[in-house]
């Protein structure tokens, strides 16, 4: 009977299988388009938290350049925070970093080698030297989109000592006797085993035939910048024999105030680059350049002791002594 | 009523039940395996309004918060546009300045005044909530009527002889905060030193 009432009255409709199929599909386009709207508002929050980090990058690198244009020997960090204090920017410390709300902002700073052209190249480079009056800055800042998961963004730039001044002292041949540089090729005063009789370099005095006195000295003339300074730098040109393994060049400095155009009260000891430490155990050995110690800035007189050593049978020779300041 | 497609033989057979209106299948009658023929029950009707309902109700908060959502994507793009266009302007017009007149060196100000290359002035500030800029007279808006620029400040951190650099800081959020969909307060700073 049952076969009849199929035959009779068959069932039409939508079965269950058609209902799942239709509310699949449902389900898949409002899934789809939810994903596509929430996309959308995840993109413009990546968009403004892009914007925020660039906005805190761009702070950075101007915070650097700003100290940059104070005194270029505050520049001595390999990773440092920026902060304002005394309504100036000012570096915090070796290794420190900055969190802004949910930024962290990193600011490293690498050094520069360059080759004999001037050009920028890696440090193996062969015969390149690190310029001391260039810097690699980046600037990073770093926050987090979930748990676990970092974006960061990074801003890079080169910053140099441009506006730096120069002394330079290129001879010496007029002889000692001068306090205070007027002449250029005069200095204040050497232990006597100074040859300074070639214009445009000094050596050890001969005082045997091809025998050398073993070291000596000389103390530059007092060298007024005009202002109150920040000494960036110092560096000279020297040749050394090449079989002359003692043969060495090294140097120190003196700072002082200005007293109504003479040189104030000058320190005891001479410095290095550990700056006006009490002692006079460091010296500046490395003639492509050396940064001054930031202890010295804000005076404005100069001047420089250049020691020479060498094995009694060849002289160190030097060419030039520059002074950067700003 | 009448029926459509249904043999005499099957009309016979639903006399013999004691069925003499039908409805043809399909429509609201359905027939047993007991034969006995049945409509939507209460229930049955209770639960398709309900089914419906919960359909309707679906759609309606969707569709409710996919235009809320819409709202809040044009409220984002609206303050973050502003605010980028804010930072970059101001930004470039700083490195394009001879000097700072306002504020001076150590101190802090709502209203930039810069001193251009060929010697106008050029004066930033929040007026009514809105970012203008003003050089000798010539009004022009940086950011639109929909957002609010508010706590602008401007802080000159250089020191004594040394070139301008200006901290700038303020917040912007989406004037008609009303509804949750236009509250979106965001803070920016940056800093820029003249390029001299």
């Amino acid at each position: 009977m049952i076969k009849y009432f199929k035959k009779i009255l068959p069932c039409q409709g939508q079965s269950m299988v058609e209902i799942v199929v239709a509310l699949a599909i449902f389900v898949l386009i409002i899934a789809s388009l939810t994903s596509l709207i929430l996309g959308s508002f995840s993109s413009l929050e990546r968009g403004k938290q892009f914007t925020k980090a660039q906005t805190l990058a761009q702070e950075g690198i101007e915070a650097v350049r700003t100290i940059r244009d104070r005194a270029w020997n505050e520049l001595i960090y390999n990773r440092s925070a920026v902060a304002v204090a005394g309504n100036q920017w000012v570096f915090v410390g070796e290794g420190t970093t900055e969190q802004i709300g949910s930024y962290t902002r990193f600011i490293d700073f690498l050094p520069i080698y360059r080759d004999g052209n001037g050009n920028i190249v890696s440090s193996t480079t062969p015969d390149s030297y690190l310029d001391v009056l260039s810097k690699e800055i980046i600037v990073r800042i770093s926050w987090e989109i979930r748990d676990g998961v970092d974006n960061t963004i990074e801003q890079t730039t080169y910053l140099t000592n441009w506006r730096a001044k120069e002394w330079l002292q290129t001879d010496w041949s007029a002889g000692a006797g001068q306090t205070i540089w007027l002449d250029s090729a005069k200095y204040d005063s050497d232990d006597g085993n100074i040859n300074n009789e070639i214009v445009g370099e000094i050596s050890l005095k001969e005082i045997a035939t091809s025998t050398y006195a073993s070291s000596g000295y000389l103390i530059s003339s007092a060298f007024n910048t005009g202002l109150l300074s920040a000494f960036s730098a110092i560096a000279w040109e020297e040749d050394l024999p090449p079989s002359c393994g003692s043969c060495q060049i090294k140097l120190q400095i003196k700072t002082a105030p200005d007293a109504d155009g003479f040189p104030g009260a000058w320190p005891t000891f001479w410095a290095g680059p550990d700056g006006e430490d009490g002692d006079e155990e460091d010296y500046f050995t490395v003639s492509t350049g050396q940064i001054i110690h930031t202890g010295h800035n804000g005076d404005q007189w100069i001047k420089y002791k250049v020691f020479l050593s060498g094995d009694a049978s060849s002289t160190p020779v030097l060419n030039e002594v520059k002074v950067f300041y700003q | 009523m009448k029926s459509k497609g249904f043999t005499p033989y099957k009309k016979m057979f639903l006399k013999k039940l004691g069925i003499n209106k039908y409805i043809a299948v399909g429509d609201l009658m359905s027939l047993t395996d007991n034969g006995v023929l049945t409509g939507f029950t209460l229930i049955e009707t209770l639960i398709y309004t309900a089914l419906i309902g919960i359909v309707l109700t679906g759609f309606i908060t969707f569709a409710l918060l996919i235009s809320g959502l819409s709202t809040k994507n044009y409220v984002i793009e609206e303050v973050n546009v502003n605010a980028r266009t804010a930072v970059n302007l101001i930004s470039q017009k700083i490195k394009q300045a001879k000097g700072v007149v306002n504020p001076t060196q150590g101190m802090a100000s709502s209203i930039l005044i810069l001193q251009m290359p060929d010697g106008r002035l050029l004066t930033i500030s929040a007026s009514g909530n809105v970012l203008t800029l003003d050089e000798d007279g010539s009004v022009v808006h940086i950011t639109g009527d929909e957002v609010a620029v508010i706590d602008l400040n401007f802080t000159n951190l250089a020191g004594a002889d040394q070139n301008d650099n200006i901290r700038i800081t303020f917040n912007i959020e989406y004037n008609n905060a009303l509804s949750v969909e236009y509250n979106y307060p965001q803070s920016y700073q940056t800093a820029v030193s003249l390029r001299r």
